[in-house]
């Protein structure tokens, strides 16, 4: 069944992450007000100063959940799934790919929130 | 860490730990806050089976980490200083040029050493991407730089590393004019190939000269006397009011305050100086993620065999802990936290 989703939030600077997973706390560089409990957000794993994001050249696609909301600009996020299978890891440790390899950048975050779906039936 | 045990067979079942604390079914802290311990004891069988296949990934990517880490590059300022003389100006040296452009920040110490060496003007980019002469109170670098004045050369652009070529790849399409591209620094995988550079650099790699700027910073434990700050007198040593007056009121080494958070703090120090030792990091706006101080009733120990009894604290907590490197300040206990690790660690000159 197609889902509406919205985005909240693009590209979210993180500053720290706590926690060893499954769960991690993270504060971010900007408010996140507008995020509610259940948004999923993702994140875009490149090599370290290899090179930005620019649309399939990922090494892979972390999705994690909100499952606790602290304050405006700290959340905590649960681990989900990666697309390619690196497994669990801490989302302030993913790279952007930008920056320099002496100093590379963390991966920012994208916010979407699932609406579910948009008919549940259609009636004659 | 508190290590707890459990019973394999059980673990599928239900959560074996009591509390908060090291699982060793997982590998990890399941801590409380945020709540993974609290998930654990929620979860499914299968839930926590899963979990323990991700922390079995988690696992060998650290490992393959820490194997590249140990394989790679530390590079000192004064290396980089040997490497743009000894390997880069020769190559750029008779060229016909009329100035170096180094890229903001770190290219300016090469380009700025090319400037001085070969007495050319030294260019940057201003906010508007326009070409601009550092020339101090000068109108064009006073009269030494009188013959490059319109001169026919090419500018020579330079950066400390090239890694992914970006910077440079952005650089040329700011730039008007034909200009000859280097770097001291060059990754072979780049997809920018520089006209000269001094020599190949693989990652992963530190280089002192931003060491305490850079994001890895977030990634290492750092000893406290002799990093953060001179280590105090041997003299002072001996005079316990005239130590806790040093410790409270030394000056920090200011290119050595790390502009982002890292991952702790471990130091011979004693504990029952935590509270000095924490109001002068708060003093000094140094952000660190925990601080590990020696045992105060251990001192006679410590004493007798510092060297021994300090790497061997620091190790111990080095290798239980997920940080890719250390920052030792002194060169015996570098080397002992090294083998006692067997992880990375830099001894800063």
């Amino acid at each position: 069944m197609a889902r509406n989703t919205v985005r909240i939030y693009t590209d979210v600077a993180v500053s720290s992450c706590s926690g060893s997973g499954p769960t991690y706390t993270v504060n971010y560089g900007s408010s996140v007000a507008n995020v509610q409990i259940g948004d999923v957000v993702t994140v875009y794993k490149m090599e370290a100063g290899g090179g930005a994001f620019s649309g399939s050249n990922e090494e892979s696609k972390y999705t994690y959940h909100v499952t606790g909301i602290t304050d405006s600009d700290t959340l905590t996020l649960k681990y989900i799934t990666d697309s390619n299978g690196d497994g669990d890891d801490s989302p302030c440790d993913l790279p952007s790919g930008t920056g320099s390899s002496g100093s590379p950048n963390k991966a920012p975050h994208i916010f979407d929130r699932n609406l579910g779906s948009a008919f549940l039936a259609f009636v004659h | 860490m508190e290590k707890l045990s459990f019973n394999e067979e059980q673990i599928a079942k239900e959560c074996q730990c009591p509390r908060s604390g090291f699982c060793e079914f997982f590998g990890q802290e399941m801590t409380y806050d945020p709540p993974n311990w609290q998930w654990c004891q929620n979860a499914t069988p299968e839930e926590r089976l899963w979990y323990s296949e991700q922390c079995e990934k988690k696992r060998f990517r650290r490992e393959e980490e820490k194997r590249l880490f140990l394989a790679g590059e530390y590079v000192t300022t004064e290396q980089l200083i040997k490497d743009c003389r000894n390997l880069l100006l020769p190559q750029v040296a008779k060229l016909n040029l009329r100035g170096i452009l180094g890229v903001p920040r770190s290219g300016m110490l090469p380009a700025s050493m090319l400037a001085m060496w070969l007495n050319l003007p030294l260019y940057t980019l201003d906010a508007s991407d326009r070409l601009f002469v550092l020339s101090g109170a000068t109108e064009f670098g006073g009269v030494r730089m009188e013959d490059h004045k319109g001169t026919s050369g090419r500018l020579l652009v330079v950066d400390d590393t090239i890694y992914s070529g970006i910077a440079m790849r952005d650089m040329k399409t700011k730039i008007p004019e034909h200009a000859y591209f280097s770097c001291v620094y060059f990754r072979p995988e780049s997809d920018f190939k520089p006209d000269f550079y001094s020599r190949e650099l693989k990652p992963p790699h530190l280089l002192e000269w931003n060491l305490f700027n850079c994001t890895y910073i977030e990634h290492a434990l750092l000893d406290f006397d002799g990093i953060f700050c001179p280590n105090v007198p041997q003299e002072v040593c001996k005079n316990e009011a005239k130590y806790i007056e040093y410790i409270k009121s030394v000056e920090p080494f200011h290119h050595r305050i790390p502009k982002t958070k890292c991952r702790g703090i471990v130091t011979a120090r004693l504990e029952k100086y935590r509270d000095i030792t924490e109001e002068w990091l708060k003093k000094h706006n140094i952000n660190y993620g925990s601080l590990s101080m020696y045992p105060t009733e251990k001192r006679e120990k410590r004493d007798k065999n510092h060297v021994e009894e300090s790497s061997t604290f620091k190790a111990k907590i080095f290798s239980n802990s997920s940080a890719k490197f250390f920052i030792e300040s002194e060169l015996a206990e570098a080397v002992r936290i090294r083998e006692k690790s067997g992880k990375f660690v830099i001894c800063p000159k």
